[in-house]
């Protein structure tokens, strides 16, 4: 016996880990059942859920960027104290005197980034799939809120260093709250804590940044993981042709209910389970792919964060605006609407309209095919948007120099992360 | 309670009083110029005259609040964030600002003037006609081909 099973053996480690050895799938199921954290998942799930086309990993690649975001934001914390008289120097303490402290804070740094695109791209893959069609339109929405949070968080984070990029990145996205019809002043005074951006937006955004907005997140993070459970791995439910009926004799009852198919109905009958070759065990075969795409996508931060330093540009100058002053890369696309049209237009209606549109999609959207072919409409819709904020992001980031002119990106290089 | 505490968290979260600012002392009359502006930062603005009056400018951009800076060659003020122009007295000329450039109220105290930078004056919208003819009297600071 090795050393291993031997602990697993003793009365403390028998306490500890419940589940027999993973032997046949009905152990792999016990395990489940006994584990907090493989508990999310049902204990069989469609062939479909493991393939890398169903969703790119995009969920779980957000969810791991997260994770990151925690636990950098968090040995962050210990070293900055968000007041601008101490801001920036302990950006600048944490980078030159702390052990591993600039690499910290490009993992945080890159893994914000990172954590929007994948979040946007999740979105993207879930739109194509038509993952918003009954019945998953409620985590649709919860999805988009998601999406809400994690630029919110992003943005606050943007303004805690408080170097030039910073402040006046902040005070030309919390401008916008300006030109929301009749409480626009108050919002904007609400967020900042008074008329410009000082002292109380640092405190403001600080706490919405590491307490107010994670929380949300997590939050509903985990109703978006339960629905996802509920409606989608365990959905046997849509494609009839691959079901099999249960025939009482040949499944015991007992085996049904860990297995898992039963889900508040009764445990035996005509109720339908997938058809053997349909179905995979979730261990191993969907947690090896998401624990392979969860260690690329820290590997791949990890690199990053060991070839490229997070910016710090000089500290916030009130008095001075940096020119060109853009405002972070997923905000490019609003800045770039914000140079051409009316405020109000660029920057209150268009993001509502926005945010209305993805929230109503599932419910504007009746049409049942999830068939890229037979939604037309949905389809061109979507990419035309899609396509014309990506072609404005770039634009914005990459295309406009000082006083927003335009300059050739491979001339001279004014993009910031 | 779900409007309790909304109710509760929106009383107080409003700013503290006496963050907006107030009464700032800055120079004599005379000493404002007339065909420029005086940088004052302390009252975050600009100290110039309009036929014999003194203008108090607020230095932030009505379009999203860039600092709007002076351009001493054509004699405006060009906002380099997206290229809005004002006239040397802050009123609008050009760019995607929706309105002139905001003012305070102010006062003369012993012959000093008091620009109360809690009480900002808000610049006329886009299009109204200028009061002063001054047309750019030289190359702009900010790239002239910016529409
Ligand atoms: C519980 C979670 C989090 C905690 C405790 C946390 C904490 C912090 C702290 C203390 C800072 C200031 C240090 C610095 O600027 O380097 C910071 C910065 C920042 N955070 Fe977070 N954070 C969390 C999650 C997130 C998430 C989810 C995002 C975005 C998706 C994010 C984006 C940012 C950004 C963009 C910065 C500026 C980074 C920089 O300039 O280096 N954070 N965070
Ligand atoms: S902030 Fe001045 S033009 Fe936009």
């Amino acid at each position: 016996m090795s050393l291993i099973d031997q602990i697993r053996e003793s009365t403390i480690g028998r306490s500890f880990w419940r589940a027999p050895k993973r032997v046949t799938d009905r152990d792999r199921a016990a395990g489940h059942w006994s584990n907090f954290l493989l508990h999310i998942y049902p204990v069989k799930v469609r062939r479909r859920e493991a393939s890398f086309r169903w969703s790119w990993f995009l969920g779980v690649t957000s969810m791991v960027l997260f994770g990151s975001l925690v636990a950098s934001g968090v040995y962050l914390m210990f070293f900055y104290v968000p007041s601008p008289s101490t801001a920036y120097g302990d950006i600048n303490f944490l980078q030159t005197n702390v052990a591993f402290g600039q690499y910290i804070r490009n993992i945080h740094r890159w893994s914000a980034h990172l954590m929007v695109l994948a979040v946007a791209a999740h979105m993207a893959r879930m739109f194509y799939r038509g993952a918003y069609k009954p019945p998953r339109e409620f985590n649709w929405v919860v999805g988009v809120v998601l999406l809400v949070l994690t630029l919110l968080l992003s943005f606050t984070g943007y303004l805690l260093p408080w170097d030039q990029l910073a402040y006046w990145a902040v005070t030309v996205g919390t401008s916008m709250a300006d030109f929301v019809p009749f409480i626009g002043d108050t919002i904007r005074a609400m967020l900042i804590g008074g008329t410009e951006v000082g002292a109380q937006t640092l405190v403001r955004f600080y706490v919405l940044h590491v307490a107010v907005l994670p929380a949300a997140l997590i939050g509903l993070l985990l109703l978006h993981l339960w629905r996802w459970r509920k409606d989608s791995m365990l959905d046997f439910g849509t494609d009839k042709a691959s079901f099999a009926p249960v025939v009482a004799e040949t499944v015991p009852a007992g085996d049904q209910r860990i297995l898992g198919y039963v889900e508040g109905s009764p445990p035996v009958g005509d109720r339908k389970v997938p058809a053997e070759e349909d179905a995979v065990m979730v261990w191993p075969h969907l947690l090896i792919r998401h624990a392979v795409a969860a260690l690329t996508v820290m590997v791949y931060v990890l690199l990053l964060a060991l070839a490229f330093n997070a910016p710090l540009d000089e500290m916030a100058n009130p008095t001075v605006t940096p020119n060109p002053e853009k405002a972070p890369w997923y905000f490019a696309a609003l800045q770039e609407l914000l140079f051409r049209f009316h405020p109000l237009v660029a920057g209150v209606l268009v993001p509502t309209a926005i945010l209305v549109g993805l929230v109503g999609l599932p419910y504007f959207d009746r049409n049942p095919e999830t068939r890229i072919k037979k939604r037309k409409v949905a389809v061109a819709t979507f990419t035309i948007f899609m396509v014309v904020w990506i072609i404005l992001t770039i634009i914005g980031f990459a295309f406009r120099g000082p006083n927003w002119g335009w300059v050739w990106p491979w001339q001279e290089w004014y993009g910031k992360l | 309670m779900a409007g309790a505490a909304a109710w509760t968290s929106w009383d107080f979260l409003q700013p503290v009083a006496g963050q907006a600012g107030g009464p700032i002392a800055t120079v004599a009359p005379d000493v404002v110029p007339t065909e420029s502006v005086l940088e004052v930062p302390a009252m975050r603005g600009y100290l110039t005259e309009a036929a014999g009056e003194v203008v108090p400018l607020y230095w932030k951009c009505p379009h999203l609040g860039c600092k709007v800076p002076w351009c001493e060659s054509s004699g405006q003020f060009e906002c380099p964030c997206h290229g809005s122009v004002f006239n040397r007295i802050g009123e609008y000329r050009r760019g995607p600002a929706p309105r002139g450039m905001d003012k305070y109220e102010f006062e003369v105290i012993d012959g000093v003037i008091v620009p109360d930078t809690s009480k900002i004056i808000r610049g006329a919208p886009a299009g109204t006609a200028e009061t002063i003819d001054e047309p750019p009297r030289g190359p702009e600071c900010i790239d002239p081909t910016l529409e």
